[in-house]
C-alpha cells in the first residue's frame, strides 16, 4: 500500500471499499484527460472589480511620477508546514470512495465502452449518483474536513483584530487566526482551513509540486503585472501608487525556463483587468499597500476565468536587484472562488467533477463547508459571509507596462 | 635587355595565374550531414537500405535523476539511465529539448509527444497539425519498400500510437507479435533474395539530367584559367560519383544475407501487466528486426506504453499514470518509489529493443548502424505534465551519420530541432521545421558525424 | 637530402631566397677584391677583380628570374602586408634590378678596354668599382624589402603604401591600364541561388535543402567564393533542391507566373514550346544565352521525360533541372558566352548592386551590345542603384564585411546567458543590418556616422537584451536610443558584442581583432601556439576582476605584446557589453575602465571609441576596398593598389555616401576591364566624369 495517506482515513479498515475503490480510481483515470483539472487549482488566487473611474486616475498616476513596471515569476498559494496532528480525522474522501458500489458497477460499463465502441462515457451517466460539481444540490452534504488543528499558516492579518470562531461579535463572521510561521499572530487565511486538509494540497502532493515547478505562470496560464509609481526611494518612501493588470501575451522563459526581466508587455485589452490603482507606502525596504479590489485573467488547460479578490494588499520586501517578495492577502469572494474549483472544461464536457478526484475531495461536501468558513463581506441581510480570507507568496520581476491603445478609450 | 620584357610578360601571367583563384582544396563542407553518405554507399558496393524509427513510451522520468550531468562522450550515467549502460555506446542522449508552448495550452499527455513528432505545440487536442516526423521520412525513403511504415504497440492498444499524417489519418498499430508477423511475412510477403529487379524509370531520368549537363563542359572549359578548370573537374567530379550511385540503383541490389524468415510467435492477449508487455515488446522487437532485415520497411514506431501509461504490476490496482500523480514523493529518496520502478522498467525495454537490432549482422555492421532510432515521452516530470526537457535519445549512427555514445544538453530549445537533424540524416530535403515559436534551421551539428 | 634538393629545384621561392645572397655578398666581396687589385694594379689581379664583378652581377638575373617565378606560389600565402611587401620588393627590382645587368656590362666593357690600352687598365676598373659598389647599394634596398616579405619581425615600418609601385609602373594612363585583374568564376551564394529561384519562376517556392558551406578569405566570403568548388555531398543537394525547384515552378499556380507557351496536347511532347521554355529561362538562369546544341539537349532530356511519364510539364521540369544543376547556373563564370560579349559585364554589375542575376532589361540591353556604349552603361548604372532592389545588394554586401555568416551556428552558454536564443540571436542580426541599410540606402548618410547614430530599431524579443521598453507587440519599432542605454552607433549594437565574444564571456581581443581586421583592413597575426590562457580566461579569480586586469597580462607578457596591443586597447572599449551584448558597468564588483585609444585618438566609453572609429580614415579606406574586391571577387592586383588611393579619394568628395562608391567601383578600369569580360579595351571612363558623378550625390 505506497500512499501514506490512507492510513487514518476512516474508510482503511474496510478491505471490500478499499479494493473496489482503489479499482474504480485507476479505471476512472483511464482517460488522459482526467488529469488536466489539477493544474487548474494552483491558480485559486485573486480577484478583482472593474472601476474605469479609477484606472483613468492610475493612468494619470502613472504619467506623472516615475514608474516601475514588474512581472509576477511565481505566485503561489499557502502549503502546510505538515505539523503533527493537523487533520486528526484525516483527508477528505472522493466520491469514488464514498459511492462505492455505483462506481464499481460504472467503471466496467466505462471500460467495456472503450474497449469496444472505443469512445468515453460521460461523468454524468445515469448508472453514477447525480453530478455534485455541476448541481451542488444534486447530492446531500456528506460532510467536510476542514483543517483545525494546531497549525502554522503564513498570511496577512485582514481584520486586524485577534479573532476566535468562539468570541465572534456581532455582524462578524466567527473564525480563528493562525500564527505567521514568522510568528505574527492574528493570520486571517480561511482558504486554507478549507484546503488543508485536501489530499492534494499535502506536501509532495500535487499542488505542492505544480508551485514549484511553477507550472501555471510558465506555460502561460496568466501573466500578471504590477505598476508602482512614484516610488523615489525603493528603501523609504511614504506615497506610491501601485496597480495590478493582467497581460494578453504568457510570460517569456529564458533558457533555464525561468520568466525572463525586462520584457516588455501590454496589458490586457480588456481594461476589467485593469485593476484600481491601490496607495502604499514603503518603510525599510517593506512595502505595503491598502486594500483594493483585483480581478484577474487565468486561461490555462482546462480554465477560461478570471479570479476575484476583493479588498486585497501586498506586504513584500524590495530587494536589491529589484525584485519584490512578498505574500497577498484578500477576502477570496466565494461564489469566484466555487467557479474557480469546478468550471474546467474540455470542449463541452465539465471536467469538475474529474478535479475533485484528483485532487481529493467531494464537491458536495466542499460546497457546503464554503459558508461555514467564510470569514469576509458579510450580506447585509442575511449577515451571512460572502468571501473569505486567503493568502499567496509572489515573486514580482522588473517589466515594462506598456498600455494598450483601445478604441474603447474614446 | 630582353629578360626584361619576359619579366613584364611573366608577371602578368602569375599574376593572373594566381589571382584567378587556385587551391581546389577550399569548398569542403565541414559538419555535412552527407559527408559519408557516398563513402558508404560505395564501399559497400550498393547502397544500403538506411531506416528511421520512433520508441515511445509513456510518462516521462524524473528530471533530476535521469538527466546527466557531464555532457560530450562518457558523460556519467544518472540513476535513471543505469539500465542503457550494457548498449550506451550505441545511444545518444537529449536532454533538455522541450515543446515551446508559445501561448498554446499544454494539453496533458499530447501536447509533449506531438509537440515532438510534429514541431509545434498543437491547438487543440482534435486537430493535430500532423504529419508526424515518421510520416515525413517515410515520404522520402519508405516508398520503394512494401509497407511505408510499421506500427506496433507493446502494450496491445491499437489506438494508442501516435504516427498519423493528420488527426484523421492515424496509423493504428499492430498490438500483438503475432499479428505483426503475419502482417509483414503473411501472404503477400515474397522473399527479397527471390523476387525479381525492376528499375525506377523516375531514377532514369534523374540520370539523363545529368548526362544533359555534361554537355555544357566544352563550351566553358575553354574559356577558363587552369585553377578553375580544376575547379570545374572537382564539379564534374562531384556529377559523376551521383551519376554511379544512380546506376547502382539501376542496378539489381545486393541480397539481404541477414533475411531469414523465422517462424511465428505465439499469439498472446492485451495486458497491461508490465511483466507482459516487456515479453511482447521483446518477441515483437525480433519480428521486425527480421521485417528490417528483410527491407519490407525502412520506417518503424514503436509504443512500449502508451501516454498516461496504464502499465500496472500484477495485483495492484495503481497505473504508472496515477502513481505519478497520487503516490507521494518519499521524504527520503525525494522521489516517488513506485511510479519510478515502470521508469526504469521502460528504460529496460529501450535498452534491450537497442541491443536486438544491435545483434543483426548486416553488410560491414549491424542493422543498427544502417538505422537511427529515436526514444521519446510525453513528459519529462509527469507529475506536473512538464513538457519541459523532454527525456529524448537517439540510438544508431545511419550509416556513419550520427554520433552515438554522447550527451547533448539543449538548454530548453524546441524539440524541433531534434526532427529537423533526424529529418536531414534520413536524407529528406528540408531546410527549416516546426511551428509556432518552434521553428529551426539549426540541425544539432553536435550529434553529426 | 634528396627532398631538400627536391625542394630547391622545384620550388622557385626556395632557389630564390637560395640565390639571393650571390649577388649581394658576391658584389661585395668583389668590389673589395677590385678594390685591392687597383691598389696593387697587376693586370692579373684586375682580370680577377673585373670577372668577380661580372659573375656576381650576372648571378642577380638568375635572382630575379626565380623571383618572378616564386611570385605566384608565394602571393596567395601571404598576409596583406606581407603582400605588400612583396609588391614592393617586385616594383623596387623592376627599378633598381637593371643596375646589375648594367654593371656586368660594364664589366665586361672594362675587360675589353683593359686587355688592349694597359694605360686604361686602372681607370676602367675605377668606374666598374663605383657602379659595382652603386649595384651592390641597389641590391640590398631590393633585399630589405624582400627580407619583409616572410618576416614580420623585420617590418619596424607599416606596410609600403605602394608609391613605389605607382612610380614604378609610370604615368597615369600607363597606370590605367596596370589597374585590372584577372576574371573570376565564383560560386552561387544561398541568397544568390534564392533570389535567381525567386527572379525566374516568381515568388512562392520553397527553397528545402543544405547549401555547400561559404568560406571566408581575406575578410570576405565574396572572395572565398571564388575558390569554391562543389563537393559530390554538395551536388547531391543541389541536384534534389533542383527537381524540387523544377516541380514547385511548374505546378499550375505558379506557372502561370513564367511560363511563355502552352503545349498543344499536355499529355504529349512539344518541342517547339519546350524550346521557347528553354530559351526564355535559360539566359536568365545561365547569365548567356543558350547555344542551339545546349537547347537541343535539354529538349532532347524534355522529350525522354514526357515519353516515360506522359506529361509535358514533367517534361520541361526534367529539362529546368538539368539547367538548375549546370555548371552555368551555380557558378558565375565570367567568361564571354560568344554571342553576348557583355554578359559577364551585366552580371557582375547586377550581382554587385543586386546581388542576384541581371534583370529582363539589363539581359535586353546586354543581347544587342548595348553595354559597349558608356552612356547606356551609366544608365543601366544609374538604374540599377537607384531601385528599391539595391537594398538587397547592400545588405549582401555588409553581412558579409561584418561576418555576420557567423550568426548562423551562434551560441551562449545557458547558465551564463540565459536570456540568449537563436531568436534573440537572428533579431540582434537584423537590428543591425536594418539600421545599415537605413542610413546607407534609404538616408543616404556618411557612412562613418553609422558609428555614432543613435538611431535603430528594436523587437520585443530584444527588449530585454538592452532593457528597453517595446511598445510594439510584434515587428520592428524605430528607436533613438537613450543617453542612458550607453549606447550610441552600431559597434554598441548587441550584434557585434555577442558575435565577437566567446560563448561564456565578452572578449576584447576578438572585438579588437574584428575593429582592426573587419572595419579597418590592418592584418593581426594569429596568437603563438604555445600560450597559457589560464591567467586571463578565469574571469573568476579574485585578483583580476575586470577583462582589464587580465589583458594586462598580455602587455606584460613580450611574446603576447605586439599583437595585443593592436587588438585590446580598442577592444577594451567594448568592455561594458557582456557576451551578449548587454550593458553593465561592472564586472565581479569592479567598475569597468571603458576608456583608451586607437592609434593616439583618446577615447573614454564605447560612444568614444565609435566616434574615435569614425574619424579614422583607415574606416573609409577599409570600405573602399573591401567593397571593391567583394565587386571584383578577388583581392586587388599591383597596379590596382595605386588605383584604390584614387577610388578613397573620390569617396571622401562624395561625402562618403555609400552609392557614390558602388558608382565609382563599377565605372573603375578593374571592373570594366577584366579580359574574362569580353571587349578587348573598353572606354575607361573618364575621371572628369566620374568627379562629376560624385559631386552630384554629394549634393
Amino acid at each position: 500500500m505506497p500512499f501514506d495517506r490512507r492510513t487514518g482515513t476512516h474508510m482503511t479498515d474496510l478491505q471490500r471499499v478499499n479494493r473496489s475503490f482503489d479499482w474504480a480510481r485507476e479505471a476512472a483515470r483511464t482517460t488522459t484527460y482526467s488529469h488536466v483539472v489539477v493544474i487548474a487549482l494552483s491558480v485559486l488566487i485573486l480577484g478583482c472589480d472593474s472601476d474605469n473611474r479609477e484606472v483613468k486616475t492610475g493612468a494619470a498616476q502613472a504619467e506623472a511620477t516615475p514608474v516601475r513596471g514588474y512581472v509576477m515569476a511565481r505566485w503561489f498559494d499557502e502549503i502546510p508546514h505538515d505539523e503533527p496532528g493537523e487533520c486528526p480525522e484525516g483527508l477528505n474522501v472522493t466520491e469514488v470512495e464514498y459511492f462505492s458500489e455505483q462506481w464499481e458497477r460504472y467503471m466496467v460499463e466505462r471500460t467495456r465502452v472503450r474497449e469496444e465502441e472505443g469512445r468515453f462515457l460521460e461523468w454524468d451517466h445515469a448508472l453514477l449518483p447525480p453530478d455534485a460539481c455541476q448541481d451542488p444540490r444534486a447530492q446531500p452534504d456528506p460532510g467536510y474536513l476542514t483543517l483545525n488543528g494546531p497549525a502554522r499558516v503564513s498570511g496577512l492579518d485582514l481584520d486586524g483584530v485577534a479573532s476566535s470562531r468562539s468570541a465572534a461579535q456581532a455582524g462578524q463572521c466567527g473564525h480563528d487566526d493562525f500564527v505567521d510561521p514568522d510568528g505574527r499572530p492574528g493570520i486571517d487565511n480561511q482558504a486554507w482551513r478549507l484546503m488543508g486538509c485536501v489530499r492534494g494540497y499535502r506536501p509532495n502532493d500535487l499542488m505542492d509540486r505544480l508551485h514549484k515547478a511553477n507550472t501555471m505562470i510558465n506555460e502561460g496560464g496568466y501573466a500578471i503585472l504590477m505598476e508602482i509609481s512614484g516610488m523615489d526611494d525603493p528603501v523609504n518612501d511614504d506615497d506610491v501608487a501601485v496597480q495590478f493588470l493582467s497581460s494578453a501575451a504568457p510570460v517569456s522563459l529564458n533558457a533555464l525556463g525561468e520568466p525572463m526581466e525586462m520584457v516588455s508587455f501590454t496589458a490586457h485589452s480588456d481594461t476589467t483587468y485593469h485593476n484600481a490603482v491601490a496607495r502604499g507606502r514603503i518603510v525599510d525596504g517593506v512595502l505595503t499597500t491598502d486594500p483594493v479590489d483585483l480581478r484577474l485573467k487565468i486561461k490555462q488547460q482546462t480554465q477560461d476565468n478570471a479570479v476575484y479578490y476583493r479588498d486585497a494588499r501586498i506586504r513584500g520586501t524590495v530587494l536589491a536587484d529589484g525584485r519584490i517578495e512578498g505574500t497577498l492577502g484578500a477576502y477570496w469572494d466565494n461564489e469566484n472562488f466555487w467557479s474557480m474549483m469546478n468550471d474546467h472544461m474540455i470542449g463541452d464536457r465539465h471536467q469538475g467533477r474529474n478535479a475533485a478526484f484528483n485532487r481529493g475531495f467531494m464537491c458536495a461536501g466542499l460546497y457546503h463547508a464554503i459558508p461555514r468558513v467564510a470569514d469576509g463581506h458579510p450580506d447585509p441581510e442575511t449577515g451571512e459571509c460572502t468571501s473569505m480570507s486567503m493568502a499567496l507568496h509572489f515573486e514580482a520581476k522588473p517589466a515594462f507596462v506598456i498600455r494598450p491603445t483601445l478604441a474603447s478609450r474614446d | 635587355m630582353t629578360f626584361l620584357i619576359t619579366r613584364r610578360r611573366l608577371l602578368e601571367r602569375t599574376l593572373r595565374g594566381s589571382l584567378a583563384g587556385a587551391g581546389i582544396s577550399v569548398g569542403l563542407p565541414y559538419l555535412d550531414v552527407f559527408l559519408n553518405s557516398n563513402g558508404d554507399a560505395l564501399a559497400a558496393g550498393a547502397p544500403l537500405p538506411l531506416r528511421f524509427g520512433t520508441w515511445f513510451y509513456g510518462c516521462g522520468m524524473n528530471p533530476d535523476r535521469w538527466n546527466p550531468t557531464s555532457e560530450g562522450a562518457d558523460f556519467a550515467l544518472p540513476p535513471e539511465l543505469q539500465p542503457i549502460e550494457a548498449v550506451r555506446q550505441h545511444i545518444s542522449v537529449l536532454s533538455g529539448f522541450s515543446v515551446i508552448l508559445a501561448g498554446e495550452t499544454n494539453h496533458v499527455h499530447r501536447t509533449g509527444v506531438f509537440g515532438t513528432l510534429t514541431g509545434g505545440a498543437p491547438k487543440n487536442t482534435t486537430e493535430i497539425d500532423g504529419p508526424t516526423l515518421d510520416v515525413l521520412i517515410a515520404d522520402t525513403v519508405g516508398q520503394s519498400t512494401r509497407f511505408r511504415s510499421l506500427e506496433m504497440a507493446a502494450h496491445g492498444l491499437a489506438k494508442d500510437t501516435y504516427s498519423m499524417r493528420s488527426e484523421r489519418a492515424r496509423n493504428s498499430a499492430e498490438p500483438s507479435p503475432l499479428s505483426l508477423y503475419q502482417r509483414v511475412f503473411g501472404s503477400g510477403f515474397t522473399d527479397p533474395n527471390a523476387g525479381e529487379f525492376a528499375p525506377d524509370p523516375k531514377t532514369m531520368l534523374r540520370k539523363s539530367v545529368l548526362s544533359a549537363v555534361t554537355e555544357d563542359r566544352k563550351a566553358i572549359e575553354g574559356q577558363l584559367g587552369q585553377a578553375d578548370r580544376e575547379r570545374l573537374d572537382e564539379y564534374f567530379t562531384s556529377l559523376r560519383q551521383l551519376e554511379r550511385q544512380l546506376e547502382l540503383q539501376l542496378s539489381a541490389p545486393p541480397p539481404l544475407e541477414a533475411c531469414t524468415p523465422a517462424s511465428a510467435p505465439k499469439g498472446s492477449p492485451v495486458s497491461q501487466d508490465i511483466e507482459h508487455v516487456a515479453e511482447n515488446h521483446d518477441s515483437m522487437t525480433k519480428v521486425l528486426a527480421l521485417a528490417l532485415a528483410c527491407d519490407q520497411s525502412r520506417v518503424f514506431n514503436m509504443v512500449f506504453s502508451a501516454g498516461a501509461s496504464r502499465l500496472h504490476t500484477a495485483g495492484s490496482a495503481d497505473t504508472h499514470h496515477t502513481l505519478t500523480h497520487e503516490e507521494a514523493k518519499d521524504p527520503e529518496l525525494g522521489y516517488q518509489p513506485e511510479a519510478t520502478k515502470f521508469v526504469l522498467r521502460s528504460m529496460e525495454a529501450w535498452a534491450r529493443f537497442v541491443d536486438v537490432l544491435a545483434s543483426v549482422r548486416e553488410g560491414d555492421g549491424t542493422l543498427l548502424d544502417h538505422s537511427v532510432v529515436l526514444c521519446h515521452s510525453e513528459t519529462s516530470d509527469a507529475n506536473s505534465h512538464s513538457v519541459t526537457g523532454l527525456p529524448l535519445m537517439l540510438a544508431g549512427t545511419a550509416g556513419g551519420r550520427v554520433k552515438n555514445g554522447i550527451h547533448i544538453r539543449g538548454a530548453g530549445e524546441s524539440t524541433a530541432r531534434v526532427g529537423l537533424t533526424l529529418q536531414q540524416v534520413m536524407g529528406r530535403n528540408v531546410a527549416r521545421w516546426g511551428y509556432r515559436g518552434n521553428e529551426t534551421s539549426r540541425p544539432i551539428s553536435e550529434i553529426l558525424a | 637530402m634528396t627532398e631538400l634538393w627536391f625542394e630547391i629545384s622545384e620550388n622557385p621561392a626556395y632557389r630564390h631566397i637560395l640565390l639571393n645572397h650571390l649577388p649581394i655578398t658576391g658584389l661585395a666581396v668583389s668590389a673589395c677584391v677590385l678594390a685591392w687589385a687597383i691598389w696593387e694594379n697587376r693586370w692579373r689581379s684586375l682580370v680577377f677583380g673585373l670577372l668577380l664583378c661580372l659573375a656576381t652581377s650576372a648571378s642577380g638575373i638568375l635572382v630575379m628570374q626565380s623571383g618572378d617565378a616564386a611570385y605566384p606560389f608565394l602571393f596567395d600565402q601571404l598576409d596583406g602586408a606581407g603582400q605588400a611587401w612583396l609588391d614592393d620588393h617586385v616594383a623596387l627590382a623592376e627599378r633598381w634590378g637593371r643596375a646589375l645587368p648594367t654593371n656586368a656590362l660594364l664589366a665586361t666593357i672594362a675587360l675589353g678596354i683593359g686587355a688592349r690600352r694597359a694605360s686604361l687598365r686602372r681607370y676602367a676598373s675605377a668606374v666598374v668599382l663605383c657602379t659595382t659598389l652603386g649595384s651592390l647599394a641597389a641590391a640590398s634596398v631590393i633585399a630589405t624589402a624582400g627580407g619583409q616579405v616572410r618576416h614580420s619581425e623585420f617590418r619596424f615600418s607599416s606596410a609600403p603604401t605602394g608609391e613605389a609601385i605607382a612610380v614604378s609602373s609610370g604615368e597615369t594612363s600607363q597606370k590605367t591600364h596596370e589597374a585590372r585583374g584577372p576574371a573570376v568564376m565564383r560560386r552561387l551564394t544561398e541568397a544568390q541561388y534564392r533570389n535567381a529561384i525567386e527572379d525566374v519562376f516568381g515568388p512562392g517556392i520553397e527553397l528545402a535543402g543544405r547549401f555547400e558551406p561559404e568560406n571566408r578569405r581575406d575578410g570576405l566570403i565574396a572572395l572565398g567564393s571564388s575558390r569554391a568548388t562543389i563537393t559530390s555531398s554538395g551536388f547531391e543537394q543541389y541536384e534534389r533542391m533542383a527537381s524540387d525547384v523544377a516541380r514547385q515552378a511548374l505546378a499550375p499556380a505558379q506557372r502561370a507566373k513564367w511560363i511563355p507557351c502552352a503545349p498543344l496536347d499536355e499529355a504529349s511532347a512539344d518541342p517547339a514550346c519546350a524550346a521557347s521554355i528553354l530559351e526564355r529561362v535559360g539566359p536568365m538562369l545561365l547569365r548567356v544565352p543558350l547555344s542551339e546544341s545546349n537547347v537541343a539537349a535539354r529538349v532532347e532530356v524534355a522529350n525522354q521525360a514526357v515519353a516515360e511519364l506522359g506529361d509535358f510539364y514533367a517534361g520541361i521540369a526534367s529539362a529546368l533541372t538539368s539547367l538548375l544543376v549546370a555548371p552555368g547556373f551555380l557558378f558565375r563564370i565570367e567568361a564571354t558566352g560568344g554571342a553576348w560579349p557583355d554578359a559577364a559585364l551585366a552580371s557582375r554589375l547586377s550581382y554587385f548592386l543586386w546581388n542576384a542575376g541581371p534583370d529582363a532589361e539589363l539581359l535586353e540591353v546586354v543581347g544587342r551590345g548595348g553595354l559597349a556604349d558608356p552612356a547606356t552603361y551609366a544608365q543601366q548604372v544609374d538604374r540599377l542603384l537607384s531601385s528599391p532592389r539595391l537594398e538587397q545588394g547592400v545588405r549582401a554586401l555588409f553581412e558579409d564585411v561584418f561576418q555576420f555568416d557567423d550568426f548562423d551556428d551562434l551560441g551562449k552558454d545557458p547558465i551564463r546567458y540565459p536570456i540568449f536564443s537563436a531568436k534573440v540571436a537572428s533579431h540582434a542580426k537584423e537590428q543591425t543590418l536594418r539600421t545599415v541599410v537605413d542610413h546607407l540606402v534609404e538616408r543616404e548618410s556618411d557612412y562613418r556616422t553609422l558609428f555614432t547614430t543613435r538611431r535603430s530599431f528594436m523587437t520585443r524579443a530584444l527588449g530585454p537584451v538592452y532593457a528597453l521598453p517595446v511598445r510594439a507587440e510584434s515587428g520592428w519599432e524605430e528607436i533613438d536610443f537613450p543617453e542612458s542605454s550607453g549606447r550610441r552607433g552600431v559597434l554598441t549594437h548587441a550584434s557585434f558584442n555577442m558575435l565577437n565574444a566567446h560563448s561564456g564571456r565578452s572578449s576584447a581581443t576578438l572585438r579588437g581583432l574584428f575593429l582592426r581586421e573587419a572595419l579597418l583592413c590592418q592584418h593581426v597575426p594569429p596568437a603563438p601556439a604555445d600560450v597559457d590562457f589560464g591567467l586571463f580566461n578565469a574571469d573568476d579569480s579574485p585578483e583580476f576582476r575586470t577583462a582589464r586586469d587580465r589583458l594586462e597580462v598580455h602587455s606584460s607578457n613580450a611574446t603576447c605584446r605586439s599583437c595585443h596591443l593592436l587588438t585590446d586597447p580598442i577592444g577594451l572599449g567594448l568592455e561594458r557589453f557582456d557576451g551578449m551584448g548587454r550593458h553593465r558597468s561592472t564586472e565581479n564588483g569592479a567598475p569597468i575602465d571603458a576608456s583608451g585609444d586607437l592609434d593616439g585618438d583618446r577615447f573614454e566609453d564605447p560612444a568614444g571609441l565609435g566616434e574615435a572609429i569614425a574619424a579614422s580614415d583607415r574606416l573609409t579606406a577599409c570600405l573602399a576596398k573591401q567593397t571593391y574586391q567583394y565587386a571584383i571577387g578577388r583581392v586587388t592586383t599591383l597596379g590596382e593598389r595605386s588605383w584604390l588611393r584614387e577610388l578613397e579619394e573620390r569617396f571622401e568628395d562624395g561625402g562618403y555616401k555609400l552609392k557614390v562608391l558602388l558608382r565609382e567601383i563599377v565605372h573603375s578600369p578593374g571592373f570594366l576591364n577584366a579580359p574574362g569580360l569580353a571587349r578587348a579595351e573598353r572606354v575607361t571612363s573618364a575621371p572628369s566624369l566620374l568627379r562629376r558623378s560624385a559631386k552630384e550625390d554629394a549634393s
